[in-house]
């Protein structure tokens, strides 16, 4: 159970880092991978087995599909007998329950006696994230975009390295493989910015978005006692939450890969900064997204279509994001929702109904902020059903809720302290994208004496070794 | 490399991986260690228990760690022997005076020395988990004393870090509840390794009130509410008032699965903490708190079977005829049906403190001789 805000991980990175630093270069990706696996196994043991029966197949399939030969039938073959297995995996492990209990409900519908089995079993961390690195590795190879992994030993490393085998960042194989040649552990500039980013992310998950769970947690539990202030705010800090406990993960998972000497690619750029939905889309989780345009979008033919064509790939597409976060109807509604948005946003380019906003860009900013929280409420909900009283409560249609709910004491009661971090951290957030800051150039501590970092590094491990009241990231189990 | 006929050795700041990983690692070690040490000495315990920060104004977690600071405390400390203790959740808190029931014990002459275990929410599953605190030779009878909520399916969340143990967790809830909530439990297993992270908000706390010159001793009652002075005066409902939750909330669930399901996590951790106690053999009553008639129809508990509770507990205690007795509902239906006995729907006020320690004590002397 060696989870990024325990105690165990930080014992677990200290023998990471002295192996890169002792071992050669063979030697360390050898390291690395074992390590990986134990970190996994540390999960649930069982599941090792899968993610290195998925590597060996694939690594398989992908030499396979590179070598010469053959023609384009029997590659073809391959890579679907591929895609087969990798999303019947993820078919069996995350969506199999979901599956039959709507064949239930549809035969029940239909007045047919028949109930199927439903099967409860423990969900693979990480899957989602895998399943994709791997679908997208293949993809590239037949497309001749992409050369195969020079071995078996490389291919489990980019599958299986911890920093993004649980939530990511979604890796592009052919930008990761070729670093593995080169990587260069210790380059002071990379180790000090590393370390930057791990500090970073775990100021954004355990300051803010662990802060900000419980409140969440309290309203989401009972929204018909709640009024539509407090799902409104409690929307506001579950916007908050998911982006520090996600771009806090990245930020984690990329300060590691950095002192490792690998690059991992940004997975959010402002987001909540964006002036449309398009926008938005471009810069959160920016490696699904740019996932999802490059192997499902464009070969469905993307925009360069019908109307009508165009439409139904959109529903496709944004289906199958919804769907990838979980196996629920409010998933797919979110996506959904988030595609009806962008057909939308589309069109009012098209047709420039939205001329009227080129001269009010923070008014642009602010109504799609709020777009993508009316996203996140049908996201966060627990259940489908809750929906109608949440709408019900954040377009005020009970004037006597308005103000109603324990859930706005809560929200009162957070602790003034919280607040103003909150809006320090906003305000920087906003200053760094007026300047145009590249994340990724950013490099305070260097400029700091040695004993200034020093007290720096010893402040940071209190704030998170004594601050246990850690949740869960939310991605984890996407 | 040499350099002007001298020997160049390599500084500490020129090597990055030494600099700014492994000193910073090393030293963050060894204060890390030696502040957990500290939390193993006798003395600094007494001291930060007598210190221990009263019920309110405070956030729940500081209570709950106090609570347990407070149970460490007594388990290490080895003056008071024979110990009849009464534990619960804060119905026992608040519900039993302990003054009162050593009158009553040293009138009929029995050399026991009762103390108060109430710990906040606690819920029966998390009683095989606080087996280094209750299961000890120091303790002759452990008189635990049930609420309704108290059978839960459902792990208290405030509570699971700082009231834990990983193999009676594993025994009683499962390993797959774990799996599933793999944060939490981590982190839990560290809070039980590492006392000064079980106690971290509660370690905050002493240091505010320290620079904010508000550290004082404990006050002399053991009581979350100071005697003779009410707490907020309840609000009482009429059924149509009642907001019925759907059983998403945590207390709600509770009520609901300790009187639908007979094999929750709270019935089965009843029957190992009997086990326990029987193995080492230490008597145990077990016997329901006081709750008042009126909160039959707070949003909490409307609706809940209290009989189908109280029998499947009466099933579990009788399944064992050794050193276990249970004390029925009945002979408390007096208590229960004085509204000013209570001061809401699970807490006693002084009052009915006063009238139930009385019968408490009394019944437990009927079992002891």
């Amino acid at each position: 159970m060696i989870t990024f805000t325990s105690i165990y991980f930080f014992i677990f990175l200290i023998i990471v880092f002295l192996g890169a630093y002792i071992l050669d270069k063979r030697a360390r990706i050898l390291f690395y991978t074992l390590m990986s696996y134990f970190f996994y196994v540390s999960f649930y043991p069982y599941y090792i087995f899968l993610l290195f029966g998925i590597s060996i197949l694939n690594y398989y399939l992908s030499k396979k599909l590179a070598g010469d030969g053959l023609s384009s039938e029997i590659k073809r073959f391959f890579l679907v007998l591929s895609l087969v297995i990798n999303i019947g995996t993820l078919v069996v492990f995350k969506y199999i329950s979901f599956i039959i209990l709507n064949i239930n409900k549809l035969f029940s519908f239909l007045h047919v006696n028949l109930c199927y089995q439903t099967f409860d079993i423990l969900f693979p961390l990480g899957i989602s994230f895998y399943i994709f690195i791997v679908m997208g590795y293949m993809i590239d190879i037949y497309r001749r975009q992409s050369m195969p992994a020079e071995n078996l030993l490389d291919f489990c490393f980019l599958v299986s390295f911890f920093p993004h085998l649980l939530a990511g960042p979604i890796l592009k194989a052919k930008e990761f493989l070729p670093q593995i040649k080169y990587a260069k552990s210790y380059d002071k500039t990379n180790t000090l910015k590393g370390i930057e980013l791990i500090m970073l992310g775990y100021f954004k998950k355990v300051i803010i978005a662990d802060n900000c769970a419980g409140h969440v947690n309290n309203i989401y539990l009972n929204p018909h006692i709640n009024g539509g202030i407090a799902i409104w705010a409690a929307t506001f800090l579950f916007a908050v939450q998911i982006y520090c406990d996600f771009s806090g993960y990245t930020d984690i998972a990329r300060g590691i890969a950095k002192i490792l000497g690998f690059k991992f690619p940004i997975n959010f750029k402002y987001p909540y900064l964006s002036d449309s939905i398009q926008e938005f889309w471009r810069r959160w989780h920016i490696t699904l997204s740019f996932w999802i345009r490059d192997y499902l979008y464009f070969p469905l033919g993307g925009s360069r279509v019908t109307q009508s064509r165009y439409i139904l790939n959109m529903i496709i597409t944004w289906f199958i994001c919804g769907l990838w976060h979980g196996a629920n109807y409010n998933f797919i509604l979110w996506g959904l929702y988030n595609g009806i948005l962008i057909v939308i946003h589309h069109y009012m380019n098209l047709y420039k109904l939205n001329r009227f906003l080129t001269k009010l860009p923070n008014l642009k900013i602010l109504i799609t902020f709020i777009l993508v929280m009316f996203g996140w409420m049908i996201f966060r909900c627990n259940n489908i059903s809750d929906i109608p009283i949440f709408i019900r409560a954040m377009f005020f249609l009970q004037p006597d809720k308005i103000l109603s709910g324990a859930g706005l004491m809560l929200i009162v009661n957070i602790p003034k302290f919280f607040w103003v971090i909150l809006l320090l951290s906003s305000i920087i957030h906003i200053i760094m994208y007026k300047k145009q800051y590249d994340l990724d150039n950013i490099l305070i501590l260097e400029k700091i004496p040695y004993y200034g970092r020093l007290l720096i590094y010893f402040c940071f491990f209190s704030m998170i070794f004594f601050n246990i009241n850690s949740q869960t990231f939310i991605y984890f189990k996407f | 490399m040499k350099t002007d006929n001298k020997l160049y050795i390599p500084r500490i700041k020129d090597n990055i991986f030494i600099s700014d990983i492994l000193i910073p690692c090393l030293l963050m070690s060894l204060v890390f260690i030696s502040v957990n040490l500290l939390f193993y000495n006798k003395y600094l315990l007494m001291l930060l228990d007598r210190y221990r920060p009263e019920y309110r104004p405070r956030p729940l977690n500081v209570h709950i760690q106090k609570q347990i600071l407070h149970l460490q405390y007594l388990t290490m400390e080895s003056e008071i022997k024979n110990r009849v203790i009464f534990i619960g959740s804060s119905s026992v808190v608040n519900g039993i005076d302990v003054n009162i029931i050593k009158q009553i014990l040293h009138k009929n002459n029995l050399d026991l020395y009762p103390i108060n275990y109430g710990l906040t929410g606690l819920n029966a599953y998390e009683l095989p988990l606080l087996k280094n605190y209750i299961i000890t030779d120091k303790i002759k009878v452990i008189v635990y004393l049930y609420n309704t909520f108290s059978f839960s399916d459902n792990i208290y969340d405030q509570a699971v870090i700082d009231r834990y143990n990983t193999s009676e967790f594993i025994n009683t809830v499962g390993l797959k509840y774990i799996l599933k909530n793999l944060d939490q439990f981590s982190i839990s297993m560290q809070c039980e390794i590492f006392p000064a992270m079980r106690y971290n908000q509660l370690i905050l706390d002493y240091i505010r009130r320290f620079f904010t010159r508000q550290l004082k001793p404990y006050p002399n009652y053991d009581y979350d509410y100071p005697p003779n002075r009410p707490p907020p005066p309840i609000r009482r409902l009429h059924v149509k008032d009642i907001p019925i939750l759907k059983g998403v909330d945590w207390l709600r669930d509770a009520y609901i699965t300790s009187s639908t399901d007979k094999d929750t996590i709270g019935y089965r951790g009843l029957r190992r903490f009997i086990d326990m106690a029987n193995a080492q053999g230490i008597k145990v009553i077990v016997a329901p708190i006081p709750e008042p008639d009126f909160a039959d129809f707070d949003q909490y508990k409307y609706g809940i079977n209290i009989n189908r509770i109280d029998e499947h507990v009466r099933n579990i205690v009788k399944a064992d005829d050794s050193k276990i007795f249970y004390l029925d509902r009945d002979n408390i239906r007096y208590i229960e049906s004085q509204d000013r006995y209570f001061s809401d729907g699970v807490h006693m006020f002084d009052t009915g403190r006063e009238e139930y320690s009385k019968y408490i004590a009394n019944r437990l002397i009927d079992i002891i001789k």
